[in-house]
């Protein structure tokens, strides 16, 4: 019984970091991404490209997180407070 | 702790290669081979096996040929000089067409002359090496946006399994020297490792390059920017009406190309590789001089293949001057020098055999960890369903793409020359082969299919050879004699990859299963 238990926790864990990792890092660093094309002070295009070209690797950085943190908890604050920042200030900025 | 970050790492590294390690090993295997995708269009045509010496006379007869060929309504002319990838002159002309969903598309119809006497060879209609091409960017049979968005996803789960398993993997040059032979499971994870260190910057290169020439789908939220320029120029296409003025070749003969090809390459400085003719037939019919190729990697204007041009008018011969890219900024230059990588566009002979080789070891390093993960993960995972089926697709997915890639050759010379609808039988025959490799396993003992389909596929790529003796008027010997390296590289790869996979196939006969 027990070990049942802890086998649905496990699963469940993974199942909600993946989840996680997958549409709320998308969400993050999309927010980043946006965020960094309009502070560059490159033309729009350039700016644009350069997000584009940090948002693979923020995102694989994501994954990192996500997976290698102990508690779940954590996992949810490091991708769910800088999330809210960006997407705040992108709010603020005049929507996306 | 630290020991438990590795810990997470190797879990993620094994899943995010697995769940979609057989789409990876797709995409590889089919764009490796993509690195000699106008080779095996050539090799897919043997009526233009025989165009090997190249005269410059020809190419004022591809004109001609446009000139009686080309209907009226042809928005532009392509010709392609043959060079030391085409053998063949390519004379091509251009219609546009208002697509409702994708906006304006071109409708290129192809012709391949001799490079010597500018006959048109009549090749046989094939998707070629494009059909590989297209395969590991978009798949095959499903919407465009769709499959770039399937291979895009594989693309990142590939560069996450990249990067973590350069975290996990602490002795990466102590092990790069070491290999057990048959030593079971051991032996696969020194393949996979020696593979996957020996060609490390290739692998990430190619990978995050990938993720960056998808970006547009993948990131669709902030590509506006990159989009404003042609959706202008689409909208304004879009208010004209495409008026078109039947061409006049009386009145406005076009002047002969050829010392316009050696004045063009005087100015560049380059060989010449595409003449872009617009116009035809009109007062203001113009040929831009295109060459083959650029050597530096970060000012590669994507669409037109270089960094310059120059534009002559066909009427009279007049020079109308140079086109020079513009500088660009430095994220641009990083862009371009990733994506002509990617696409090996700056490579010689040479270099284009080195990305070959590299993405041979991309191929193999999937190949292996996929296997890996069935002799170690699913043992221990006491699993025998999953086992089985990862170890059916596994069988499927690696030597059945190779079988059907081989199938796929081979019905290009079974197929008859001029049956109507020949194109869709070769790729057909590809996907036919291809779902009987999957079938097989499930009904054969696995061990057993693993050694029967590397069989297959090691006899069928060292037939080769033999089959394009039959069919073709070159063969193996005497493409070698006539100067066609194309044709004599082709015959030759495919025979030492069918030794190899024989050498393969008895490596895995001697191997003791673990069970």
């Amino acid at each position: 019984m027990f070990n049942y238990s802890a086998k649905a926790v496990y699963r469940l864990d993974v199942a909600t970091r993946t989840l996680l990792a997958v549409f709320g890092g998308y969400w993050g660093c999309a927010a980043v991404t946006l965020i960094v094309t309009r502070i560059l002070p490159s033309d729009p295009k350039t700016a644009a490209l350069t997000a584009n070209m940090l948002f693979f690797i923020l995102y694989t950085c994501v994954f990192i997180w996500v997976f290698s943190v102990r508690k779940p908890l954590y996992a949810w604050l490091g991708v769910g407070i800088p999330s809210a920042v960006f997407g705040l200030a992108l709010l603020m900025w005049g929507g996306a | 702790m630290k020991e438990k970050f590795r810990q997470s790492m190797s879990w993620l590294h094994t899943w995010s290669g697995l769940i979609l390690g057989w789409l990876i090993f797709v995409i590889f295997f089919t764009g490796t081979l993509s690195y000699f995708r106008h080779e095996i269009t050539h090799w897919m045509q043997p009526e233009t096996h025989e165009s090997v010496v190249r005269d410059a006379a020809a190419l004022d007869r591809a004109v001609d040929f446009l000139v009686k060929n080309a209907p009226d309504d042809a928005a532009g002319w392509l010709i392609a000089l043959p060079d030391e990838r085409m053998k063949t002159i390519e004379a091509s002309w251009r219609k546009v067409r208002i697509d409702p969903k994708y906006g304006i598309r071109p409708e290129i119809t192809q012709n391949f002359l001799d490079a010597s006497t500018g006959e048109n060879t009549n090749a046989r209609k094939t998707h070629g090496g494009e059909f590989l091409y297209r395969f590991h960017i978009e798949l095959y049979g499903m919407d465009k946006t769709l499959g770039r968005w399937i291979i895009g996803i594989a693309t990142m789960a590939m560069f996450i399994a990249i990067i973590t398993g350069i975290i996990l993997h602490k002795r990466i040059f102590k092990d790069f020297f070491t290999f057990r032979g048959k030593k079971g499971v051991r032996s696969w994870m020194d393949a996979h490792i020696f593979t996957a260190v020996l060609a490390l910057p290739y692998h990430v290169m190619i990978t995050y390059s990938g993720l960056l020439l998808l970006m547009m789908i993948l990131l669709p939220w902030n590509t506006e920017e990159f989009m404003r320029e042609y959706n202008e120029m689409r909208a304004k296409m879009l208010e004209q009406p495409a008026e078109v003025i039947s061409p006049d070749f009386e009145q406005y003969p076009p002047v002969s190309i050829v010392p316009l090809i050696a004045d063009a390459e005087k100015r560049l400085g380059e060989k010449i590789g595409k003449i872009y003719i617009s116009n035809p037939g009109q007062r203001n019919m113009l040929a831009t001089f295109v060459p083959v190729r650029s050597d530096k990697i970060t000012y590669t204007d994507r669409s037109r293949n270089a960094d310059a041009n120059v534009n002559y008018s066909l009427r009279n011969g007049r020079f109308y001057g140079e086109m020079r890219t513009e500088p660009i900024s430095k994220a641009y230059s990083v862009f371009n020098a990733l994506s002509t990588l990617h696409v090996a566009r700056f490579a010689d002979t040479f270099m284009r055999w080195l990305f070959f080789i590299s993405g041979v070891m991309g191929t193999v390093m999937t190949a292996t960890g996929l296997i890996i993960w069935v002799q170690k993960k699913a043992k221990a995972a006491n699993k025998p369903f999953g086992r089985k089926l990862v170890e059916v697709l596994n069988i499927g997915g690696i030597t059945g793409l190779a079988i059907a890639t081989a199938a796929y050759f081979w019905a290009n010379r079974l197929v008859p020359a001029y049956s109507a609808d020949r194109m869709s039988w070769e790729v057909g025959v590809f996907f036919t082969v291809w779902v009987l490799t999957f079938i097989h396993p499930v009904i054969r003992d696995r061990k057993q299919a693993w050694i029967d389909q590397l069989w297959v596929c090691a006899g069928m790529f060292a037939l080769i050879p033999v089959i394009n003796a039959f069919t073709s008027p070159m063969n193996l010997f005497n493409a070698f004699s006539a100067g066609n390296m194309v044709v004599a590289g082709f015959d030759l790869t495919a025979l030492v990859t069918g030794v190899l996979l024989a050498v393969t196939a008895v490596f895995v006969s001697g191997k003791k299963e673990v069970k």
